[in-house]
C-alpha cells in the first residue's frame, strides 16, 4: 500500500502548497505524486513485499492493474482541468487535492479484502466527487448536479450498508474470502440459500448498479454528467466506473460466485434494460455531455456482461473494456472543454475539422472507439467481453451486438458534425500544451492500445 | 450463521414498538376530554408573542463554525473509549491515537490557514 500512501500524501501536500497561490506548484506536486504512485504500483507487480501493509488491503495483480488505470485517468483529469483551476489560485489546491483523495478511495475499493475497507473506500471515493460536481459555483446546473448526486448517492450508500449487514447476519463474517468459503461449504444445505443472504446480495447489487449508473438506477447520471465541470465528468466516467466495476467484480466473483444462479437472472434483466434505455435515449440528444451520459449507460450495460459471465478471463476483459472507454471519454470531455460552448450543444462541433485538425482527429478516433470500430481499443474491449459471454448468454450478446449497431448512429452523427461547415465563421482553437500531451497519449492509446493489450495475457 | 427465524424477536419488538405508539395515540384521542377555548388552541400559552417567520436566512458562518465544532467534538468522544482502555492498548494504541490526532491537527491547521474561523472578513 506504499503507492496509496504516496497518493494520499501528495494530495495533502497539494492542499497546503496551494496557500502559496502558485497553481503550478500544486500541479507539479500532484503530477509527481501520481507518477511515483504509478511507478510503485508497477514495481509491486508479482512482488507483494512492500514497506507498509495492512490486512484489509491486498494488492493482487488484478488490483494493481485496475489501480494503475485509475491513477492514469486521475492524472489526466487533473491535467485537463488545470487550465480552469488556475484561474482561481485560492481553490486550485482543493480541486486537485479532492481528486487525489477520491483516487485514494478508488484504490481502496480495488484492493479491499473485507467489507469495512470496501465501504470506507466507497465513501472516500464518493464524498469528494459530490463536492467536485458542484465546483462550477456560478452555474446552477452544477449545484443541481452536486445536490442530486449527493442525495441519491447517500441513499445508495445506505442501501449498501443495509445489504452488508444482511450478508453479515447470514454468514457471520466481513471478509469476502470467508463469505465465499462459507457459501461454498454450505451450498447443499439451506444455510447458504437463506432469504437473509439473498436479500443482502440483492441490496449490495442494487447499490453497485446505482454507482455504475445502470438502469433503472441511472436517473442521476445524465443530470450529474451534464452539470459537472468537464474534467469531473471525465473522472466520474473513467475512475469511478473503474473503481465500482472492480469492486463489483471482486465481491461477486469472490464472495458470491456460488450464488450465480440466484443473482444472474436479475443482472441479465438489468443489463438488457440498461443497454436499450441508454441507446434509445441517446439517439435524440442535442447536448454533448448528455449524449456521453446516455452512451455511458449503454457501455455499463455491455460491461455488466463481463460481471455476468464471471469466467477466468472476465476480470481482464472488463479491464481492457474500461481502460479503452476511459481514454475515449477523457479525450472527448477535454475537447468539449476546449470548444468552450456554454450550452454544450453537439452542433458546437461543426467545423472542428477546419478550426483545429488535431482536435478533430482525436475526437473522431475517440468517437469511433466508443462505437467499437476495429482496430481501435473500444472494439477489442467489446469483442473480448462479448466473445467471453457468448457461450453462456448467446441471446443477450446478439441483442447487445444489435444495440452496438444502433449506437454507431449517434456516434457517427457527431462525427458528421465535426466535418460539416460551421454556420458562423469562427476562429481557430488554441490548444494548451498540456492538452496536446494528454490528447496525444489518449489518441495513441486508442489507436494501438487494443492491438497491444490483446496480444498478452495480463493476469 | 443465522437464519430468518432468528430474527423473529426483532420483528416482534418492532411490532410491539409500533403497536404501542399507535395504541397510545388512539387511546388518548378516544379517552381524553375535549375542552376547546381560544386560549387553549393558541400556539403558546405563555411567553412572548411570536413574530415573523422562523425561516429567515442565517449567515453561512454559523454553519461553518457549527460543523467544525462537531468535528472536534466527535474527536473528543473518541478519546473516552481510549482513556478507558489506555493501559491495555499499550504503545500500539498510543501510536494509533497520535496518528488520529495528527490527521485532525492537519485538518485544523488547514481550517485556520483558510480563514474559516475568522468572523470578520
Amino acid at each position: 500500500m506504499d503507492a496509496l500512501i504516496v497518493i494520499f500524501l501528495s494530495g495533502l501536500i497539494s492542499l497546503f502548497i496551494a496557500f502559496a497561490k502558485k497553481p503550478v506548484l500544486v500541479l507539479l506536486t500532484s503530477t509527481v505524486g501520481l507518477l511515483i504512485a504509478i511507478a510503485l504500483f508497477i514495481a509491486q507487480w508479482n512482488n507483494p513485499v512492500t514497506l507498509f501493509s495492512y490486512e484489509g488491503l491486498e494488492f493482487t495483480n488484478t488490483a494493481l492493474l485496475y489501480s494503475i488505470a485509475a491513477s492514469i485517468f486521475a492524472l489526466f483529469s487533473i491535467l485537463i482541468g488545470y487550465n480552469s483551476y488556475k484561474k482561481q489560485p485560492e481553490h486550485t489546491g482543493e480541486y486537485i487535492g479532492l481528486l487525489m483523495f477520491s483516487l485514494v478511495g478508488a484504490v481502496c475499493m480495488l484492493a479491499f479484502t473485507d467489507m469495512f475497507m470496501f465501504f470506507l473506500g466507497l465513501e472516500i471515493l464518493s464524498l469528494p466527487i459530490y463536492v467536485l460536481a458542484g465546483t462550477n459555483k456560478k452555474d446552477l446546473r452544477s449545484s443541481e448536479a452536486s445536490l442530486k448526486y449527493f442525495l441519491m448517492g447517500a441513499f445508495a450508500t445506505g442501501v449498501l450498508l443495509f445489504g452488508i449487514a444482511w450478508t453479515y447476519g447470514a454468514t457471520g463474517t466481513f471478509k469476502i474470502q470467508e463469505i465465499g468459503d462459507f457459501i461454498y461449504n454450505n451450498q447443499n444445505t439451506g444455510i447458504a440459500h437463506s432469504s437473509i443472504l439473498y436479500v443482502g446480495v440483492l441490496l449490495i447489487m442494487a447499490s453497485f448498479l446505482f454507482k455504475v449508473g445502470a438502469a433503472p438506477f441511472h436517473f442521476w447520471s445524465p443530470d450529474v454528467y451534464e452539470g459537472s465541470p468537464n474534467e469531473v465528468t471525465g473522472f466520474m466516467a473513467a475512475v469511478v466506473k473503474l473503481g465500482a466495476f472492480g469492486a463489483f467484480m471482486k465481491i461477486f466473483g469472490i464472495a458470491f460466485p456460488d450464488l450465480h444462479a440466484f443473482w444472474a437472472p436479475a443482472l441479465v434483466i438489468v443489463a438488457l434494460i440498461t443497454i436499450f434505455l441508454g441507446n434509445l435515449s441517446a439517439l435524440n440528444q442535442i447536448h454533448f455531455k448528455r449524449l456521453l451520459a446516455y452512451s455511458s449507460i449503454t457501455h455499463v450495460g455491455y460491461a455488466l456482461l463481463a460481471v455476468l459471465t464471471l469466467s477466468s478471463n472476465s476480470i481482464e476483459n472488463l479491464w481492457i473494456y474500461l481502460f479503452g472507454y476511459g481514454f475515449s471519454i477523457i479525450a472527448l470531455v477535454a475537447i468539449a472543454k476546449l470548444l468552450n460552448d456554454d450550452e454544450d450543444k453537439i452542433s458546437a462541433f461543426k467545423g472542428l475539422a477546419k478550426r483545429n485538425p488535431f482536435l478533430a482527429t482525436v475526437a473522431v478516433l475517440a468517437l469511433l472507439s466508443l462505437a467499437g470500430v476495429p482496430p481501435l481499443i473500444g472494439f477489442f474491449g467489446k469483442y473480448l467481453v462479448f466473445a467471453d459471454a457468448f457461450t453462456q448468454y448467446p441471446l443477450i450478446v446478439i441483442i447487445a451486438l444489435a444495440n452496438s449497431g444502433i449506437g454507431i448512429y449517434y456516434y457517427l452523427k457527431t462525427v458528421i458534425n465535426i466535418f460539416q461547415k460551421e454556420e458562423i465563421e469562427e476562429s481557430k482553437i488554441e490548444v494548451p500544451a498540456i492538452h496536446i500531451v494528454v490528447l496525444s497519449i489518449c489518441a495513441i492509446a486508442i489507436l494501438v492500445g487494443g492491438l497491444v493489450l490483446s496480444q498478452y495475457k495480463l493476469l | 450463521m443465522s437464519t430468518a427465524n432468528d430474527y423473529l424477536p426483532i420483528l416482534i419488538q418492532a411490532g410491539v414498538a409500533i403497536g404501542f405508539v399507535v395504541l397510545v395515540l388512539v387511546v388518548t384521542h378516544v379517552l381524553g376530554p375535549k375542552l376547546n377555548s381560544k386560549k387553549k388552541d393558541a400556539n403558546f400559552e405563555c411567553g412572548i408573542e411570536s413574530k415573523g417567520d422562523a425561516r429567515f436566512p442565517v449567515s453561512v458562518r454559523y454553519f461553518l463554525t457549527a460543523i467544525l465544532f462537531v468535528l472536534f467534538d466527535v474527536e473528543v468522544i473518541f478519546f473516552y473509549p481510549y482513556a478507558v482502555n489506555f493501559s491495555d492498548l499499550k504503545l500500539e494504541g498510543l501510536l494509533a491515537v497520535i496518528m488520529f490526532v495528527a490527521f485532525f491537527l492537519v485538518g485544523f491547521f488547514y481550517v485556520l490557514k483558510k480563514g474559516a474561523l475568522e468572523w470578520e472578513k
